[in-house]
């Protein structure tokens, strides 16, 4: 990691990696593993309940 | 592993980091459920927001996406510090930190009119759904797109 601030094009590259990354690690998951995670994490957003325009 | 997004947000914010949630959860707080994988949030980049966040990192035993082997360590906090992005995967998922990124407004910006939700009775700040339409616009990607033409359907 860089000690300084990446440009905006190159942060945009990084953000690209990084999904590239992940997609290359949960490859590696059976379709039972894929299927179930994908299960649990729509259970979860699924608890997410919007409230209110915030106050500040 | 799976992430345990609820638990993410807990840690955040009972450490007193303030961030305003993007991407896939602040999608599902305007109703579009998709499955996402990680958390990504923009922080306050106050010093002690940083500093907090940070620490929680650390708590969470977060290790860099593109390097495993290493941990939030003194150059990353710098890094946190001087505006860096940074994508961790940590004991509850995966967590990008979004600092400076084109088309993503500062924290100040997403702050003055985004919307609490809470994710299982934990509150937290996803931004507006103005804000996440001109991101998701500016972003592109298949997945944005996808989602914005989600969010422009009255429907949802």
């Amino acid at each position: 990691m860089p000690a300084e601030p990446s440009d905006p094009d190159e942060a945009a590259r990084e953000a690209d990696e990084a999904r590239r990354l992940r997609a290359h690690r949960d490859a590696a998951l059976t379709p039972a593993e894929r299927l179930a995670r994908v299960h649990e994490l729509c259970r979860q957003l699924a608890g997410i309940r919007p409230v209110a325009r915030h106050k500040r | 592993m799976l992430p345990d997004l609820a638990g993410a947000i807990s840690a955040l914010s009972h450490a007193g980091v303030r961030f305003v949630a993007i991407g896939g959860i602040a999608v599902a707080a305007h109703r579009v459920i998709r499955a996402t994988e990680d958390l990504d949030l923009v922080p306050d980049p106050a010093r002690e927001s940083i500093d907090a966040l940070a620490n929680v990192l650390v708590a969470l035993c977060a290790r860099l996406l593109r390097n495993p082997e290493r941990e939030v360590d003194a150059e990353v906090r710098t890094a946190l510090h001087r505006s860096r992005n940074l994508t961790v995967t940590t004991s509850r998922g995966d967590i990008d930190i979004v600092q400076r990124l084109p088309g993503v407004p500062s924290f100040a910006i997403l702050a003055t009119d985004a919307w609490e939700a809470t994710i299982f009775d934990v509150p937290f700040l996803v931004c507006s759904r103005a804000h996440l339409i001109a991101m998701k616009r500016a972003r592109g990607s298949a997945l944005d797109q996808a989602d914005l033409e989600r969010l422009l359907d009255p429907g949802h």
